[in-house]
C-alpha cells in the first residue's frame, strides 16, 4: 500500500507537469500488483502452529529436569533435525525464503545443542571452541542451503568465539571473511554484505594492529579500502544488486576507520595535525560521495568521523581555541569552496 | 549424479548431528576408560541462575597447623600435579612444569595449576592459622537438578563432620585431561548416567 499511496503522488505530480495524460492515472493505478496478504484462515494456523510450539516447549521445559539424560539428548537432536527437514522441504518446494529462514534457525539451534550437550554431560571444554565449532557447521549448513541467514549466524559465532580470546586471536575470523564475502557477491545477499564487510573491517584492523609499524599498515590499509570503495561504487552504478552498494558503504567506512587508526599512535599534540586534517578532508568528502551517491551509511559515516576529527583536533590542541578557531575556518572556507566548484562542475555537465 | 538443494541440506544436517553423536560417544568412552580419581571440594557459589542447576567444581582442602605446602615449580601457571591414592580419596604430592617430573613425585599426573598458602604457625600468644591448597583443573562445572543442587548445595557448606564433605569423582586420560564422573555427597555418589 506504500508503494501504491507514492505511486498515486508522482502521478498526480506527473499530470500536473504534463509528463502523463489524466485519463491514463486509473488504468495505471488499476495495473499495481496488490501485495501479498494473509487470509485469516492462514493467520489463525499460524496462530496456532505458534501457540502448538509454545506449549510443547514449556511441557519440555517444566519437565527438562525429571527427563533421563538420553531423552534430553534425543530431543535437542529432534530439534535440531526438524529444523534442517523443514529447510530441506522448503527448498524442495521452491520457497527459497522459507528455506532460508528455516537454516538459519537450523543453524542457531546446533549451536545451542552443542552447549546444552556440553552441559547434558558435563563436556568440559572452552566456550570459544564451541562457539567456533557452531560456526563452522552455520557454515556448512549456509553453504549446503545458499542460506544467506546461516552464513551471517556462521560469521557471528566465529567472531563471538574468536573475541573471547580478548583480539588476542582473530584468525578464524579473518578466514571467515574473504569467503563470506565471495559468497554474497555470489548469492547476491546485502545482509551477508553487511556481516563480512564488518568481519572483513574487523580481521583487517587486526592484523595491521599486530605488524610492526602498524600505522604504516593502517595507511596502506586504508588506501585499499577506498580502492575497492571506489570499484564496489562503480559495479552498484551498473547493477541493480543491494550487494555492491553494501560492499562500497563498508569500504568507505573502513577506509576512514583505518585512516583514524593509522594515527591513533605516535602522535600527539600539534604534531598530529596533519593526520586530523588528513581526517577532517576524509570525513568531508565522504559526506560530500554520500549525498551525491544518496547513500545513508556513507553520509552518517562522513558527518559521524568529521565529529570525531573535530573532537580530535580540539584535544590535540588542548586549550588552543584560538589556533582551533583558525583551522576550522580554513576547512570550512576549503569545504564551501569544494562544494562551489562541484556544482560549477555539475552544471558545466548538464546534470 | 548431481545433488538438489534438498539433498544437500539433508546431507549437512547429518554431519552436524553425526558429529553430536560422536562427541557425545568419544567423550563417554574416554571417561569410562580413565583412571578414576576422587579430590575433595571446597565451596564456592554452588548454582548460578541463568545457566541452569550446577556446582562449581573447586578443588582443595584446608592445610591443618604443621603441614606443608606440595613442593611445586609451577607459580601461577598451569603444569602437571601429581596425585598419589590415600584411603578412599587422593592427596596432591607435588606440581611441576613438565609431566616426568610430576610422574616421580605421585602415582597419576593430570594437567592443571596448583596454588597454596601455608599454615602460619602461631607465635607471640597468637592462634596458629591453617593454610589453604586450591587446585585449577579443566572441569569447572557439575550439572545437576535443583534438587540435587540443593543438597549439594547444603552438603558443601556444612563442615560439621568429615562424612558431610563433597568429593567429585574424575576421569582422567591418558594424556591427563580430567573429566567429571560424579560427585559423592555426604557420602552418597551421584554419577553421570545416561
Amino acid at each position: 500500500m506504500a508503494y501504491r499511496r507514492r505511486l498515486e503522488r508522482d502521478l498526480d505530480r506527473w499530470i500536473a507537469a504534463g509528463h502523463v495524460s489524466p485519463d491514463r492515472r486509473a488504468a495505471m493505478l488499476a495495473m499495481v500488483e496488490p501485495g501479498p496478504r494473509l487470509d485469516a484462515a492462514t493467520a489463525l494456523a499460524w496462530i496456532g502452529a505458534v501457540l502448538l510450539g509454545l506449549a510443547v516447549i514449556a511441557l519440555v521445559a517444566a519437565n527438562w529436569d525429571g527427563l533421563p539424560r538420553m531423552v534430553r539428548f534425543t530431543l535437542v537432536l529432534a530439534l535440531f533435525a526438524l529444523m534442517i527437514g523443514g529447510a530441506a522441504w522448503a527448498a524442495s518446494r521452491n520457497r527459497p525464503a522459507l528455506s532460508n529462514g528455516l537454516a538459519t534457525l537450523a543453524a542457531l539451534v546446533f549451536a545451542a545443542a552443542v552447549g546444552l550437550v556440553g552441559q547434558i554431560f558435563d563436556i568440559a571444554g572452552k566456550p570459544e571452541q564451541a562457539l567456533i565449532g557452531s560456526g563452522i557447521a552455520a557454515a556448512a549448513i549456509a553453504l549446503a542451503g545458499r542460506s544467506t541467514g546461516a552464513g551471517v549466524v556462521a560469521l557471528a559465532l566465529v567472531g563471538i568465539g574468536d573475541g573471547m580470546s580478548l583480539g588476542d586471536n582473530l584468525w578464524w575470523l579473518t578466514a571467515a571473511a574473504v569467503p563470506a564475502a565471495l559468497a554474497a557477491w555470489s548469492w547476491r545477499s546485502a545482509a551477508l554484505a553487511h556481516a563480512a564487510s564488518l568481519a572483513l573491517l574487523v580481521a583487517i584492523g587486526w592484523l595491521c594492529g599486530r605488524a610492526d609499524h602498524s600505522n604504516g599498515w593502517f595507511l596502506l590499509a586504508s588506501v585499499g579500502a577506498a580502492g575497492i570503495a571506489a570499484l564496489a561504487r562503480s559495479a552498484a552504478r551498473r547493477t541493480d544488486d543491494g550487494v555492491f552498494p553494501t560492499f562500497y558503504g563498508w569500504a568507505v567506512w573502513s577506509a576512514l576507520l583505518l585512516l583514524v587508526a593509522a594515527g591513533v599512535a605516535g602522535a600527539d599534540g600539534a604534531t598530529a595535525i596533519p593526520h586530523r586534517l588528513a581526517w577532517l578532508a576524509a570525513a568531508a568528502g565522504a559526506i560530500a560521495l554520500g549525498r551525491h551517491d544518496r547513500h545513508a551509511l556513507i553520509t552518517t559515516g562522513g558527518v559521524l568521523f568529521l565529529v570525531g576529527a573535530a573532537m580530535a583536533i580540539l584535544v590535540d590542541l588542548g586549550v588552543n581555541l584560538v589556533t582551533a578557531a583558525a583551522l576550522f575556518f580554513f576547512c570550512a572556507l576549503a569545504a564551501i569552496g569544494g562544494g562551489l566548484a562541484l556544482r560549477y562542475l555539475g552544471k558545466a555537465r548538464g546534470t | 549424479m548431481r545433488f538438489g538443494l534438498p539433498q544437500r541440506l539433508l546431507a549437512a544436517g547429518a554431519i552436524c548431528l553425526a558429529a553430536l553423536v560422536a562427541l557425545v560417544v568419544i567423550e563417554a568412552r574416554a571417561r569410562s576408560a580413565g583412571t578414576e580419581v576422587i579430590l575433595p571440594m571446597q565451596p564456592v557459589d554452588p548454582r548460578a541462575l541463568l545457566s541452569g542447576h550446577y556446582v562449581q567444581m573447586a578443588f582443595g582442602e584446608a592445610l591443618p597447623p604443621g603441614e606443608n605446602c606440595p613442593p611445586t615449580d609451577l607459580g601461577y601457571e598451569q603444569g602437571w600435579i601429581a596425585l598419589r591414592r590415600e584411603g578412599d580419596r587422593h592427596v596432591v604430592m607435588a606440581a611441576a612444569r613438565s609431566r616426568d617430573d610430576a610422574a616421580r613425585q605421585g602415582e597419576i599426573t593430570l594437567r592443571g595449576a596448583l596454588h597454596c598458602n601455608p599454615p602460619v604457625p602461631g607465635a607471640d600468644g597468637a592462634e596458629p592459622s591453617p593454610g589453604n591448597l586450591t587446585l585449577q583443573l579443566a572441569v569447572e562445572r557439575f550439572h545437576a537438578d535443583q534438587e540435587e543442587a540443593l543438597a549439594i548445595e547444603r552438603a558443601m557448606t556444612d563442615r560439621s563432620s568429615e562424612s558431610a564433605r563433597v568429593y567429585a569423582i574424575l576421569s582422567v586420560d591418558d594424556a591427563g585431561t580430567p573429566r567429571t564422573k560424579g560427585l559423592i555427597v555426604d557420602g552418597r555418589r551421584i554419577m553421570l548416567t545416561w
